[in-house]
């Protein structure tokens, strides 16, 4: 091997490791947001029922129940 | 009571388990025989090969002997947990470390020499305390103490290959670093131990 | 928010961090002469060394924050300890690959049994532990706590493996071959080296930075789903 290939080699995996390492913070990040907003909304779901404005009182009613 | 009373009843008591039992012996003899025939197999028969790779043979089936001991002697207080009424009694809980340390030391001093057996039992407990009840701490555990233990496998290995050439002045050097070492995990044994070890 | 997590989460911008590793790693590849015994080879200790040196910094990081959250039981801490270790094992791992290259280059091995090599092997199998057991712990209170222990031990293991190799190598090898980071060295490229190591430790506070904040999101994220339960 030559000096030019060891250096390549060399110089080359630390890049890999480094700009490899930065993405995937970067994936992992967006996985990571993505999952906690869709906690959130799976939790502002059961805490605010939607309720049809054409609900009927029975359903309002056990709509009610399930808020409490 | 105080704390290195406290101690010494739980060593004897684990002691005693121990003698009735002998599982940390059995664990011990098994893991360190297999290593060390595993070993000699993968060295191959050159007797002048073997003659040179064996001390620090020895202390890796030795190292791995001392895994095992703990081990067992550790699982006694996970059976039905007494370790948490233990931990509720203790007034000072760093006697419950020396405790163990004395009961795993003592065995390991049986087979493997004093400094030894301070070095390796001290990380052995701490790391035990950490591994604790977790998911996969059969494969944790060595991983956690073997690297910890490496610089202290590499000193008795030399001080013991001193003593067997002849020449135990050579000997020194190493014996004080086992030293050195044996007092430092001791040291941070005793500080970390109640943080590493309450239970949830 | 207290003043020693505030100054540990300091972020330079990403521009600055990259912009800074590109240009002096440029400099050291292009800018300065070869080395006059080992030649062009001699360039990896621009890039080898600052790695070595953010690894360790990373460690002794882990170890101080580690101790800041025994203390505080705050988990801020925890959180930058865990990713100050994570990004430790990076650079570490990237020692031992670029210094069997650069041992290949220099020795004609990829590795030998040399005091530096071997230290940086243990130290990384020990903070692979480290991240293993971390794995392996659900609750978060009882994970922050372990790997605060871990993360103190490990790191004051350091001087231990040092002169338990140094000694137990001197003892197995025979004369000392040249060490790539030989003391004596010229100005220029001491001056390029340092800066490079600058850049470098830019980037290690980016990467913290971007890593913490992926572990608060999870931590909120756990958080969300006990409360709601």
């Amino acid at each position: 091997m030559t000096d030019v290939a060891f250096i390549a080699a060399a110089y080359g995996a630390a890049v890999v490791g480094l700009v490899g390492y930065a993405v995937s913070l970067v994936q992992r990040d967006r996985q990571a947001r993505a999952r906690s907003a869709a906690i959130e909304h799976a939790r502002d779901r059961i805490v605010e029922p939607v309720v049809p404005a054409d609900a009927m009182p029975a359903e309002e009613g056990r709509l009610r129940a399930i808020e409490r | 009571m105080n704390a290195l009373g406290d101690a010494v009843a739980l060593a004897a008591a684990g002691l005693r388990i121990e003698l009735r039992t002998r599982a940390a012996v059995a664990a011990a003899v098994t893991l360190g025989g297999a290593v060390l025939f595993l070993m000699a197999l993968a060295i191959g028969p050159d007797p002048a090969r073997l003659g040179a790779l064996a001390p620090s043979v020895v202390w890796i089936a030795l190292a791995f002997a001392a895994v095992g001991i703990s081990d067992r002697l550790d699982a006694l207080d996970r059976v039905d947990d007494p370790f948490a009424g233990l931990w509720l009694a203790a007034q000072d809980r760093r006697a419950l470390y020396l405790g163990k340390l004395l009961a795993l030391g003592t065995l390991l001093v049986g087979i493997q020499g004093v400094l030894w057996a301070l070095a390796a039992g001290a990380v052995c407990v701490l790391a035990q305390a950490l591994v604790g009840t977790t998911a996969h701490r059969a494969l944790l555990l060595p991983v956690v103490v073997l690297p910890l233990l490496l610089p202290t496998l590499l000193t008795a290995s030399g001080a013991s290959e001193a003593l067997l050439i002849g020449r135990p002045a050579d000997a020194l050097g190493p014996l004080g670093l086992l030293a050195v070492q044996a007092a430092l995990y001791l040291g941070l044994g005793l500080l970390v131990y109640e943080a590493a070890a309450a239970p949830e | 928010m207290s003043r020693a997590s505030r100054l540990l989460t300091l972020s330079p911008p990403a521009w600055l961090a990259w912009g800074a590793v590109v240009v002096t790693l440029a400099i050291g590849l292009f800018g300065v002469p070869p080395d006059r015994t080992m030649g062009d080879v001699f360039r990896i200790i621009y890039i080898h060394v600052p790695i070595i040196w953010l690894g360790f910094l990373a460690f002794f990081v882990t170890m101080v924050s580690s101790a800041f959250y025994l203390r505080r039981a705050e988990l801020r801490f925890d959180r930058i300890a865990a990713a100050s270790a994570e990004i430790g094992l990076l650079f570490t791992g990237l020692t031992i690959v670029t210094g069997s290259i650069w041992g290949k280059a220099t020795w004609g091995v990829w590795w030998t049994f040399d005091p530096r090599l071997t230290t940086t092997a243990i130290l990384f199998v020990i903070y692979l532990g480290y991240v293993l057991l971390r794995a392996s712990l659900v609750d978060r209170v009882r994970r922050a706590r372990i790997s605060a222990v871990l993360g103190i031990v490990g790191f004051a293991d350091v001087p231990i493996v040092h002169f338990s190799v140094l000694w137990w190598s001197g003892l197995h090898q025979g004369p000392t071959v040249i060490q790539p980071g030989d003391p004596t060295i010229d100005d220029r490229f001491l001056a390029v080296l340092l800066a490079n190591v600058v850049a470098f430790t830019l980037l290690y506070l980016w990467l913290l930075h971007r890593r913490v904040a992926l572990e608060a999101i999870r931590d909120r994220a756990e958080l969300l789903l006990e409360v709601g339960a």
